[in-house]
């Protein structure tokens, strides 16, 4: 639903300003000089008011267009207060370092996350990809733990609600067999 | 970005406090924390230092409410550090530095962490 409000609410932004573009062209004699559209499909309505209304449709919409993202940034941040001021982290830099830790682990080939921010904390999600021969269950809890106690420890965030690890991949050591998938 | 910050009244008139100075102070005090590997600013101003126009005020936004002046501060913090930390370093050193050189009361500093980097990589998250 969500998905379908955000395509709509796009698809009202880009039609505002297109159609103020449209009437600011048609209006101000650049397109279509001769019949003014028919006057607007017979509006009447007058080259000035065409001018004006084109302006007001084109600034509502960059309008529209500012809090649509500025309303989307708010998710993107997690913060903390202190007493000098808020403290704020971008989920993006939160994803960056998780990821990162991930790759300290010799046996992780690669790694991707999400960090969801729920309920005064966060839970991590992170995909991972395996070289055969590790030992799954000790690997993963390894990578929980680690991720868990850093997220805590360096980015000052105590409540992790979670952090759900999915092997996506075991990927073969040099000259073993072809690598093997893991759907979740 | 030309407006000013009214500071104290003196004996031969009013002193104004430009926002690039204020930018620039907080900057400084910014850079010279351990733990940050640079300010980060929006898109505008990389645009503008990659076209070799450098913005005096990166990353760093003040706000004014009457008398009093909240800065918020972008930053790209390097791998490994605590983050708690450097944000509380910046906090204290910025409003030090800010309330010293220029008169002003600041009611706040507000940290925004943008990034991670690794020590010896330029690219930032």
């Amino acid at each position: 639903m969500k998905k379908i409000n955000d395509l709509i609410a796009w698809l009202y932004i880009l039609g505002t300003i297109v159609m103020g573009f449209v009437l600011l062209l048609l209006a101000s004699g650049w397109l279509g000089k001769e019949d003014y559209l028919e006057t607007v499909i017979r509006g009447q309505l007058e080259r000035p008011a065409g001018i004006i209304t084109g302006f007001i449709m084109i600034i509502l919409g960059l309008i529209f267009l500012k809090m649509r993202l500025s309303a989307g940034t708010k998710d993107k941040y997690i913060s903390f207060d202190n007493p000098e001021g808020e403290v704020t982290l971008s989920i993006k830099a939160i994803e960056d370092f998780v990821r990162r830790v991930g790759h300290e682990f010799g046996q992780v080939v690669d790694m991707s996350s999400k960090i969801v921010p729920a309920h005064g904390g966060l839970k991590v999600k992170v995909k991972v990809s395996l070289l055969a021969g590790s030992n799954v269950p000790q690997l993963t809890e390894n990578i929980q733990h680690e991720i868990k106690s850093r997220v805590q420890n360096i980015l000052g965030i105590e409540n992790v609600l979670g952090i759900e690890v999915n092997v996506n991949k075991i990927i073969p050591r040099a000259g073993q067999e072809e690598e093997v998938s893991v759907h979740d | 970005m030309a407006e000013m910050i009214n500071g104290n009244s003196v004996e031969w008139g009013k002193v104004k406090i430009h926002h690039d100075a204020i930018a620039a102070i907080a900057g400084k005090m910014v850079n010279g924390v351990q733990g940050v590997a640079k300010l980060s600013g929006s898109i505008v101003e990389n645009i503008a230092a990659k076209l070799g126009k450098q913005p005096k005020d990166k990353g760093i936004r003040t706000e004014v409410v009457g008398e009093e002046v909240t800065i918020n501060v972008s930053v790209v913090v390097l791998y490994g550090t605590k983050i708690p930390d450097v944000a509380w370093q910046i906090q204290k050193n910025v409003r030090k530095a800010v309330e010293e050189m220029t008169g002003l009361h600041v009611k706040g500093v507000n940290v925004n962490v943008e990034g991670v980097q690794l020590e010896d990589k330029e690219e930032d998250a």
